[in-house]
């Protein structure tokens, strides 16, 4: 995958603006999405998650801003190279998956006639037969959804909610495709869901909308750190602070995410002892509590999903 | 290349597709009861006096298939069948969302509006070349084959060809009403209550009040609907000819630059 600076982007958004009549429902969002990620995009309902996708996939005009996809600004070209799967799987419900297959086949011009049964054999779909969509399950029809919009193999795959609706069998077949796809046809994907725990499962890279606005931009790793159960101090001296528990303490992990604030991530049980060797290099100690989350609680204080939770919950 | 594959792919959604089918068989069952009502007319005219009887029966043998075709074209019988179609085959794009994956492709909106565009027109020519065939058809076997001669070839030719022209112009109309509407019951209450019925109705009430303020323009010639119902069976003029040859070209031209510019600039729900 390399390292994440040298890995180019696949998607850049710069100011990126939809207003409908007097609301921003996207507004001046700057996302970057890297080959080879699996962009978890979270917000909740409303937040601009589904709009933000329609622009990138074409389905709406951005008011302000710019698209960049695969480092170039010729986004109709590009778009040959992406599928999209939004809100509702575009399907005939009168036909069978073979036929709307078979449709969007000769409208890409794909001329191996094959792949229409490859990608039914591929979703779990080669047994439907003369069944028509409409009587299909909400899961066969999302993963009937999912395969019009590889049939053209694409290298992005922008999905918005597409685990919804379905049973928990029917999620881990998804989840479990959508990694296959990443991992051995190297598809880079953006998939915004709500259901918080299962997107974790999955993803590499994260986005936090809210309000229209992009908060956060973060990968697993800085994701797994903030979710590390953890003790805060908020300390007058913070320099002094880490001088005593790299030279005293001969801890190594712990960060400053503020300038008076410590989290240490080890020793959790050792208070008494981190206490006592601060306090007597004279590094005041204003507040020292433990903070923990999980995943589902540190997404919904960033969606904003959840009042009561912000700032952490305390242990 | 991209609009030939477009176009394949809409002529397939036809062929596939259970709206085409439906649309022909109860196109064709329409053309036949024409000729039903023309053999159940003949038995109740059987109780009648002699003199009433020979006199309808004097009209109904002069009846042949042209005015079975007109029956169908001129009195608007065959076009609630296209307009039905038209309406279906179009906005079922947008309620399927069908739509979506050719956009979010890339391609061209213009190209995916023209192929959509297309693909209607045809297949409301194919129902109405259908009728046609049915009328032909069905009278000879009902009315047999007395009066098949050139003359008559000539002027079916004429007017079918004809009213294969009016038809361009008011599918025309019809797409660009269910490109706007992009809702099936809107779309379709909006073509046959607006477009079919009370354009007209509009049209000739302009013309009246026109009329009382003594301009003398009858706005209601240049409606193709209008067009559609006036054209004359036999002997057409050639003023009629030109005349509603530029009225249905400029509701072709219009309506379709005036639906593609809808498309182009609308988001895609």
């Amino acid at each position: 995958m390399g390292s994440e600076e040298t890995r180019e982007y696949v998607l850049r958004t710069t100011k990126l603006t939809k207003i409908y009549g007097k609301h921003k429902a996207v507004n001046a969002v700057d996302m970057h999405v890297r080959k080879g990620d699996i962009y978890g995009f979270i917000g909740k309902n409303g937040a601009g998650k589904s709009t933000f996708m329609k622009m990138v996939a074409g389905l709406a005009s951005p008011d302000e801003g710019e698209i960049e996809l695969f480092g170039s600004h010729d986004v109709e070209k590009q778009r040959m190279r992406v599928g999209s799967l939004i809100e509702t799987p575009g399907l005939y419900y009168q036909m069978t998956a073979a036929e709307n297959l078979e449709v969007l086949r000769r409208a890409y011009g794909i001329t191996d006639k094959g792949i229409v049964e490859q990608m039914l054999v591929l979703m779990g779909l080669e047994d439907t037969g003369k069944k028509k969509v409409g009587k299909f399950s909400m899961g066969m029809k999302q993963r009937l959804g999912i395969a019009a919009a590889l049939l053209r193999s694409p290298d992005f795959l922008i999905l918005d909610e597409p685990i919804n609706g379905l049973d928990p069998q029917g999620i881990r077949q998804i989840r479990e495709l959508l990694v296959r796809l990443n991992r051995e046809k190297n598809i880079t994907m953006m998939i915004s869901s709500h259901i918080l725990g299962e997107l974790s499962k999955i993803a590499t890279a994260y986005g936090v909308i809210r309000d229209g606005e992009l908060v956060e931009e973060f990968d697993t790793a800085e994701l797994d750190r903030r979710c590390r159960r953890c003790r805060k101090l908020v300390v007058d001296n913070v320099e002094k602070a880490v001088n005593v528990l790299e030279e005293e303490l001969h801890m190594k992990e712990f960060d400053v995410p503020d300038p008076s604030v410590i989290r240490i991530f080890e020793r959790l049980d050792d208070i008494s002892e981190i206490n006592h060797r601060l306090l007597s290099a004279g590094v005041e100690i204003n507040e020292s509590y433990l903070v923990g989350q999980d995943l589902e609680s540190y997404f919904m204080e960033l969606t904003g999903d959840d009042q009561t939770s912000r700032g952490g919950q305390t242990l | 290349m991209v609009m030939i594959n477009l176009l394949s792919s809409e002529i397939y959604k036809l062929k596939k597709g259970m709206l085409f089918r439906l649309m022909a068989a109860l196109t064709v069952l329409l053309t036949l009861s024409q000729y039903g009502f023309y053999k159940v007319f003949e038995v109740i005219m059987e109780g009648e006096p002699a003199e009433e009887q020979a006199a309808m029966m004097e009209r109904m043998r002069n009846m042949d298939m042209l005015d079975i075709l007109h029956s169908m074209f001129g009195s608007c019988n065959a076009i609630i069948f296209v307009t039905i179609f038209a309406c279906c085959f179009v906005i079922n794009d947008y309620s399927s969302g069908m739509v979506t994956n050719y956009v979010g492709k890339g391609y061209k909106r213009e190209e995916v509006f023209l192929a959509k565009f297309l693909a209607t027109q045809f297949g409301a020519v194919m129902l109405y070349l259908l009728t046609a065939l049915t009328v032909l058809a069905g009278g000879i076997v009902l009315m047999g084959t007395d009066g098949l001669n050139a003359a008559f070839f000539h002027d079916f030719g004429n007017y079918l060809a004809l009213h294969i022209l009016y038809l361009t112009g008011y599918t025309a109309v019809i797409i660009l009403v269910c490109t706007m509407a992009r809702n099936m019951a809107a779309g379709i209450l909006i073509s046959i209550l607006g477009i079919m019925l009370f354009a007209d109705f509009i049209a000739q009430g302009i013309d009246l009040v026109l009329n009382s303020l003594k301009i003398e323009i009858g706005i209601s010639q240049y409606w193709i609907v209008t067009v559609i119902e006036s054209c004359p069976v036999r002997d057409i003029p050639s003023g009629f000819v030109t005349t509603s040859g530029i009225v249905t070209g400029m509701w072709l031209v219009a309506s379709m630059i005036a639906a593609m510019l809808w498309f182009e600039k609308r988001d895609v729900r």
